[in-house]
């Protein structure tokens, strides 16, 4: 189906600004990290898909509140885990799998520093999203910020409420809980 | 005619079999960090976000020319 010619003009003309804009070069350079952790927090594409146009939408409207302080990426991430959590809440984790007391995790033997191993790409998203789904919400979202090479500790620990050290340290047992979870469903 | 063509879909058999074989090497990473980065990295953001927000950000202000932001005029 052809568009009337006046809306086809006006699409194009806002694609146009869009593309000239600041606001799509942070877009271009950020869309990957922030729809990323959508997807592993709320293990749905679809909703990934929609929370990340919220998240952005977000940032684009506040803007003018953005004073430079922490870096785009930051500002961002903090957005989408607010969002994140809110749309959670909303659904009373129904669709999220119940995780065991975090106490289970200290007592869960190593699984030694033998490396991860995957087929393909293609099982690895599977097999991550699998074991974090398994894990404490926090130790879910500490593992996918510190992923991010951008990211300092120091980063982190604002980003989750806490101290670069105590990041440090609960690293150290989400990364053991995160490959007994992992190794397991080889 | 045949034989040409038998001949010319065995040359493209022959990068695809590469290809499979280059996928089926494992892949190995040192710790869960590492691997959720290759995760993120391989995986695609959706065009449709973007479209999206293009329709929900509306017309933009017109971004000024750089002589005009250099000078700040």
């Amino acid at each position: 189906m052809t568009q009337p010619l006046a809306k086809q003009h006006v699409a194009e003309e806002s694609h146009a600004d869009w593309a000239a804009s600041e606001f799509a070069q942070v877009y271009a350079e950020h869309s990957r990290a922030i729809y990323y952790l959508c997807l592993r927090l709320l293990s749905d594409p679809e909703k990934a898909q929609d929370a990340t146009h919220d998240v952005f939408l977000k940032a684009f409207r506040k803007m003018d509140q953005f004073r430079g302080e922490a870096s785009w990426r930051t500002w961002l991430y903090r957005i989408a885990i607010n969002h994140c959590r809110n749309l959670q809440q909303a659904w009373h984790e129904r669709h999220m799998v119940n995780n065991a007391d975090e106490a289970v995790w200290e007592t869960t033997p190593a699984a030694g520093d033998s490396p991860f191993r995957v087929l393909e790409t293609r099982e690895l998203g599977q097999r991550i999203q699998a074991a974090l789904d398994a894990l404490p919400p926090e130790y879910r979202l500490l593992l996918l910020l510190v992923a991010d090479e951008k990211l300092s500790y120091e980063e982190v620990g604002a980003l989750t409420s806490q101290s670069a050290d105590a990041v440090r340290g609960k690293l150290h047992r989400a990364r053991k809980a995160f490959a007994a979870v992992f190794k397991e469903s080889a | 005619m045949k034989r040409h063509f038998r001949l010319n879909s065995r040359e493209q058999e022959q990068p695809q079999v590469q290809e499979h074989l280059a996928q089926s090497q494992p892949l190995e990473f040192a710790s869960p960090e590492l691997m959720i980065r290759h995760d993120c990295l391989h995986t695609p953001v959706p065009p449709d976000i973007e479209k999206k927000l293009i329709k929900s950000v509306g017309p933009l202000p017109a971004t000024l020319p750089w002589w005009r932001r250099l000078l700040r005029l």
